[in-house]
């Protein structure tokens, strides 16, 4: 005897490109599929590379072609106490035979998610807030719905409701954490990682269509949101106003994941400090605006700065050096 | 898929342990801007083409001998 009002062979519990894709799978398969997510597709600052090897993966069910991505040619690799060493990438445009693309979350997300409803898998476009193991399978309520599944996949990011639910929590040495933010007004082609001591984890720098996303990255055993805020030193936000040709704007989110993957937001203090040399490629500093809402276009937060170019650049070369050059120039 | 990616996923947490000590990382950018070879195999791994499980194989083949005895020392350290 069950509360539930509809039935399938699996449920999936969260639809990022994890989730989407293996609900794609089993709905490929026969299974009837419903997939629980009220937030996707959304925008976040991280988990936008895409391998060539992820790329042949989605071959048929995803086309790079259409999706705004930026194929990347080559990767800095950064340590304080050394130069910067560079490697070229494959660049065959937006296509699989390229190394690595970057794509905003939002597109990506949203293209899997397609990929799986095409595929005949039922998107319930709400929040699971319960999940019960029965001997007939199990319970899910989301929104104001109920709802019983024979399995269960949980796809539902760090802090996993159905891992929770159904198995134990991930211990925190089990977990990294990740904060980032938006930079607009700027570009470049090249991906940035940094090292850095303090925590022992790396800074990022993609490029997207639009925007840099950058963030930092650490073992959440070793480390806490404050101290990767610290370490990425990003300036406090200031008033709101509409971004000038002279200024470059940053949203900032904090992510915990296990094993790379996102999950959900924590509540965001306002961070302090400068950006790292190799993550100011034209030599600006970024305003934030922490815990912003990624449903909403990334504007808002701005700041004057000297050396932003005029207006933003189709593309620059953002090598260590010469980002360092100009964030002394700028410091 | 299964089978590809979960002994992937094992390896490099296994990896990811020891990974971001700071000799380690700058030893590893150093080899990166000293060796065509360490570079090519870093291209692949960005890529994806190459599995963590064959890594520590494809590193002896590029025959960098003085990294990979710098490499053990760190590891005796």
């Amino acid at each position: 005897m069950t509360d539930a009002t509809t039935r399938f062979d699996v449920g999936v519990v969260g639809a990022g490109p994890a989730g989407s894709w293996a609900a794609r799978c089993l709905a490929a398969g026969g299974a009837r599929v419903a997939l629980f997510d009220g937030s996707h597709p959304r925008e976040k600052p991280c988990g936008g590379g895409l391998t060539g090897r992820a790329l042949a993966l989605l071959d048929g069910a995803v086309e790079p072609g259409a999706l705004p991505a930026v194929p990347v040619p080559a990767a800095a690799f950064e340590h304080p106490d050394t130069s910067a060493a560079r490697v070229v990438l494959t660049d065959r445009g937006r296509s699989a035979r390229s190394s690595l693309l970057v794509v905003d979350r939002r597109s990506f997300d949203a293209a899997v998610l397609d990929a799986a409803v095409r595929a005949g898998v039922t998107h319930v476009d709400a929040r699971v807030l319960d999940v019960e193991a029965r001997p007939a399978g199990f319970l899910l309520r989301a929104g104001a719905a109920a709802f019983m599944v024979d399995h269960l996949v949980g796809a539902d990011g760090a802090n996993s409701l159905v891992r929770r639910r159904v198995a134990a929590p991930f211990t925190r040495a089990q977990l990294s954490i990740a904060t980032g933010c938006y930079a607009h007004g700027v570009a470049a082609r090249d991906i940035l990682i940094g090292f850095v001591a303090r925590p022992a984890g790396y800074v990022w720098s993609f490029p997207r269509q639009d925007h840099l996303a950058i963030g930092i990255c650490a073992p959440a055993g070793e480390s806490s949101t404050g101290l990767l805020r610290e370490a990425l030193r990003v300036p406090p936000p200031v008033m709101p106003r509409a971004p000038s040709p002279h200024t470059c704007t940053a949203t900032s989110r904090d992510e915990r994941g296990g094993h790379g993957t996102p999950g959900p937001s924590p509540p965001c203090e306002p961070p302090t400090g400068s950006v790292p040399s190799s993550l100011a490629p034209a030599g600006c500093w970024l305003a934030t605006r922490p815990g912003s809402s990624t449903r909403s276009p990334v504007k808002g937060s701005s700041l004057p700065c000297s050396l932003a170019p005029s207006r933003p650049r189709p593309s620059c070369t953002p090598t260590p050096r010469a980002a360092r050059r100009a964030a002394t120039r700028c410091a | 898929m299964s089978d590809a990616i979960l002994p992937e996923l094992v390896h490099a947490a296994r990896l990811q342990h020891g990974f971001f000590r700071g000799r380690f990382t700058r030893l590893l950018v150093d080899a990166l801007r000293a060796s065509a070879p360490v570079r090519a195999v870093m291209a692949d791994l960005v890529a994806g083409r190459q599995p963590y499980a064959t890594l520590r194989r494809r590193l002896v083949g590029t025959f960098e001998f003085r990294l990979a005895w710098q490499l053990l020392r760190l590891r005796w350290q």
